[in-house]
């Protein structure tokens, strides 16, 4: 779809400034919008609550601590959880990919497991990990694995036949290639499985909290369901959002920092 | 002197998709110590596979390939390759790339970075080491591969079309930094291209090789020296006309 912002346009690009302006005012818009629609009555406020009251209520939140606790219960169980299922994804990808044997005898299994809703998991979790720490942990890291996996195994996949040959005729061979070659070319690909990753286990985990948890923001706003407390509700769903964003614009960055030899994309 | 690499008899088939292909059949090829062989051949022909073949990256189907009268076990240092398409570890610097080799090998820091910038300074080259291969152009790309090759001091370089997708100036400035590098080193080189000028202006031997399968079709020496009046002599033009009329041109 031709677009004025389209790499190819030849139009110069616009400013950074009014690039930002192009973002807010498109998310004030839709604010607007929907404090207009909210305060014309069409629907029960207490269902239906203007931005506005939700604002209220995340700095109600906000001050109480409560909404501070609650993102810091999810935010360890996330980032535990994410490292685990990103570094078995990877070291699993990287077998799958590189050693046939190891493809053949996990791939369908893993396939298997893959397609399976975890919401459906959830009761299996809670017997045999119980309601603690661990089985929340444990189900986001589960999100997390899948997409590291598969998309580590794809880089390998795709490494190219040339990097092979000049590693081997400059003496690399076994582990050694392996590590010089294999590692370093599906980084790529496994850091844009961890940025999918970042989100993936957050779902997880959010149904890992609304099952069974007694504090975490899904948790929370679960409860607050349950309470008709409608802004307080979507309170919470703004701040996961948020906080989304912006592990996912830290994470992105990051990646530049550590991978600067990507070609820019 | 026994030859620094000869083929005997050599052939290779693969499995594709349609079943299996003949790529090379009963080449015999001798590239003496010092020699440069410029390998011609159509587009799609088995140049590529030759060459994996000499590396010891492919094990052939048919014959086999001697190293100073023994059998290549599998690649080494000894047999350098330059290749025409991701020559360089995208991952590594220029320098990192010219190191790889001597850091495998075990070389000491010191040790791997004065070789790696004497060699970045033989190939025209020493104020690009901390640069990645994204940021270099694509002839600094092929100066950093040759360089990369040297490192391990090979006795042969084998090089798969590497200046192909250079425009026409950078490519004779690459023939001549490879004619330099060879006067200075003398490895033997065996060269892989479709370009018959090319081959014409840099080996002191061609060998052309036929279209799918490939076999040998002629080797001819050529003359020395290559200055303006040798490349207008009549038996030039001749040698000339003989390899476009064998590439089918």
């Amino acid at each position: 779809m031709p677009s004025r912002f389209a790499a190819n346009d030849p139009s110069p690009s616009p400013s950074e400034s009014s690039r930002a302006l192009v973002s807010l005012g498109s998310a004030a818009a839709a604010l607007l919008v929907w404090e207009a629609a909210a305060r014309s009555g069409v629907y029960p406020p207490h269902l239906f609550p203007p931005p506005s009251a939700v604002l209220r209520a995340l700095v109600l939140d906000a001050r109480s601590g409560e909404l501070a606790s609650d993102l810091a219960a999810s935010g360890r169980r996330w980032s535990a959880g994410l490292a685990l299922g990103s570094l078995c994804g990877a070291a699993a990808g990287l077998l799958t990919g590189a050693w046939r044997p190891a493809r053949l005898a996990a791939s369908p299994l893993l396939h298997f497991l893959r397609v399976v809703p975890f919401m459906m998991l959830m009761p299996l979790t809670l017997l045999w990990f119980g309601i603690g720490e661990e089985s929340k942990i444990l189900f986001a890291a589960w999100g997390a694995f899948f997409p590291v996996w598969l998309s580590t195994e794809t880089a390998v996949f795709s490494v190219e036949r040339e990097y092979v040959w000049a590693a081997r005729t400059l003496g690399a061979d076994g582990l050694r290639l392996w590590w010089e070659v294999y590692v370093p070319r599906s980084l790529p690909g496994t850091a844009t499985g961890v940025r999918l990753a970042v989100s993936t286990s957050m779902f997880a985990l959010a149904a890992a909290e609304m099952v069974g948890s007694f504090d975490g923001i899904a948790y929370r706003a679960f409860y607050c369901y349950q309470l008709f407390q409608s802004e307080k509700m979507m309170a919470c769903i703004a701040a996961v959002g948020v906080c989304g964003y912006v592990a996912d614009r830290i994470f992105a960055a990051a990646v530049r920092r550590l991978l600067p030899w990507q070609e820019p994309a | 002197m026994s030859a620094a690499l000869e083929l005997r008899g050599v052939g290779f088939n693969y499995l594709s998709r349609r079943g299996p292909v003949s790529a090379l059949v009963g080449v015999d090829l001798t590239l003496a110590p010092s020699e440069f062989v410029c390998l011609l051949g159509p587009s799609g022909g088995g140049k590529s596979t030759l060459l994996a073949l000499a590396a010891g990256l492919l094990a052939p189907t048919a014959g086999q390939v001697f190293a100073h009268g023994r059998p290549v076990p599998g690649p080494g240092v000894e047999r350098g390759l330059v290749l025409q398409k991701h020559a360089l570890f995208p991952w590594r610097t220029a320098r990192g790339n010219v190191e790889f080799g001597p850091r495998l090998k075990g070389s000491s820091a010191p040790e791997r970075r004065r070789c790696a910038e004497e060699l970045l300074a033989a190939v025209g080259l020493p104020e690009c080491a901390d640069r990645y291969p994204s940021a270099l152009s694509e002839g600094q790309r092929q100066r950093v591969a040759l360089a990369r090759a040297l490192a391990g001091e090979p006795e042969i370089l084998l090089m798969d079309e590497p200046f192909a997708s250079l425009d026409a100036l950078t490519r004779r400035q690459m023939q001549e930094l490879l004619v330099a590098v060879w006067t200075q080193r003398r490895p033997s080189v065996l060269f892989v291209t479709h370009d018959v000028d090319e081959a014409l202006t840099l080996g002191d031997r061609v060998a052309v090789l036929s279209a799918c399968p490939g076999r040998i079709l002629f080797t001819r020496g050529v003359p020395r020296p290559r200055d303006a009046a040798a490349r207008l002599a009549p038996e030039t033009a001749a040698l000339r006309a003989e390899c476009l009329s064998a590439l089918g041109a």
